[in-house]
């Protein structure tokens, strides 16, 4: 799967979150989205995710503008898996039904195929204790890993994460970060925006460092680190490594 | 019961109507909404029931009186649930479109469960409020419990006599009701 954005922007009310947008998503490594708060991360995600559309430019997937129907969208949602910040569990399912109802509703799983892809999930992320335990009754490490096995279910082309560990502890953190790491060397592509720099650098990839509502540069997250590019980056790591 | 069986599909259809129909819907919901809550139930059965009732040739009092305390509920029914339905945060509602869930099944398997548990108690003590405001269909002389008293009144003249069981027959009604609430919200609790 190919997504590509060409010279993207999206407004919000007078003020342009993100403006001429253009970058491929790599496939088979990571794509890390760095950059200060409020610089336009979390809006490209969104539209590469396709939870929102362009003002401005397109997104083409496989070479094919991305509809805006809703119904297109939806289908192309499908083929995706997302996480968010927060996990965004939903608060009257326990984990495993968190899991399952993407399968059986979106999916086309029966109930049976649906928990038995659950289980599977919940023991590779070491939470197949938790199995019946509701949102409210985790951690918020294992809230976001039971996010994560939720967006894994369908074994999606890309998975998409906005921020999984800005909300955790380290140690939380930690236990996140290793699920993603183990992802991404068996091969998944990850979209991932991230505030933590030492794990963007483990994992490697590639960066897209948004400046300013632009993308700034874009290229191998080594060259990133060893050579900032430009003085946003700079500044950006200057005050990252400070704290 | 009656009452109850009308006014919340009927409230469900104002909520809807309010929340999501075209304009005019909207606002015809809204007017009908905010004049049923701004008015004294008294005077909209009387009004409804001799004004309207009369015009439309409808004489069944019994018949009349479930129509109009259906009106009259569903209006704060429907408000119960637009707060319950607009509780739901957008977070939730943004994961449903991300795991790609369809308008329909997000409403069934999202939104009415979690709304349901939002609006429970305040459902409870409307319906509680329903049973009483019942009595006050005996002004158009529906022979339930309160006009009965009145009549007893009206005979004996014991005053208290006549009262004092109808205020225990109320609770007997509107008692087991809470009992049932609070049960039921325990079994959909999930949060801490």
């Amino acid at each position: 799967m190919q997504i590509e954005a060409s010279h993207v922007g999206r407004l919000y009310g007078e003020l342009w979150a993100i403006r001429d947008v253009s970058l491929k998503v790599p496939v088979g490594e990571p794509l890390l989205l760095l950059g200060p708060s409020g610089g336009g991360k979390s809006t490209l995600l969104r539209l590469l995710a396709g939870l929102e559309t362009p003002q401005d430019g397109k997104i083409t997937v496989d070479g094919k503008p991305l509809s805006t129907a809703e119904s297109d969208l939806r289908t192309y949602r499908r083929r995706l898996g997302f996480v968010f910040q927060e996990g965004n569990l939903f608060p009257h399912l326990n984990a495993e039904e968190n899991i399952t109802l993407p399968l059986i509703r979106a999916h086309g799983f029966s109930q049976k195929e649906a928990q038995a892809r659950a289980k599977e999930l919940l023991e590779r992320f070491r939470l197949l204790n938790r199995a019946s335990y509701r949102p409210a009754e985790l951690s918020g490490g294992q809230r976001q890993r039971v996010a994560i096995a939720r967006a894994m279910g369908h074994d999606p082309e890309i998975l998409l994460l906005d921020e999984p560990t800005s909300a955790l502890d380290p140690e939380m953190s930690a236990e996140v970060t290793d699920v993603l790491e183990s992802l991404s060397q068996e091969g998944k592509t990850l979209v991932l925006a991230t505030h933590a720099t030492g794990f963007a650098r483990r994992i490697g990839g590639q960066v897209a460092f948004l400046h300013d509502h632009r993308l700034t540069w874009c290229g191998p997250t080594k060259e990133f680190f060893q050579n900032p590019p430009n003085e946003g980056a700079r500044l950006y790591l200057s005050r990252i490594y400070r704290e | 019961m009656s009452t109850l069986a009308l006014s919340i599909p009927l409230g469900l259809a104002l909520t809807a109507g309010r929340v999501g129909g075209y304009l005019p819907v909207r606002q015809f919901c809204t007017l009908i909404i905010e004049l049923v809550r701004g008015t004294p139930l008294l005077v909209q059965i009387l009004v409804l029931f001799y004004i309207v009732g009369s015009a439309l040739g409808l004489e069944n009092r019994f018949f009349a009186g479930i129509l109009i305390l259906s009106l009259f509920e569903a209006a704060y029914f429907s408000e119960i649930f637009r707060g319950a339905w607009q509780s739901i945060p957008q977070s939730t509602l943004n994961s449903a479109r991300a795991i790609g869930l369809t308008p329909q099944d997000t409403f069934t398997q999202i939104i009415t469960p979690l709304a349901l548990r939002n609006c429970l108690p305040s459902l409870a003590s409307q319906t509680a409020s329903l049973i009483k405001d019942s009595s006050l269909l005996s002004i158009i002389a529906v022979s339930e419990v309160t006009h009965v008293a009145q009549e007893i009144n009206a005979f004996t003249y014991s005053t208290l006599e006549s009262y004092l069981p109808l205020a225990l027959a109320y609770l007997l009604l509107t008692a087991p009701l809470a009992l049932l609430s609070r049960r039921w919200e325990r079994s959909l609790a999930y949060a801490n």
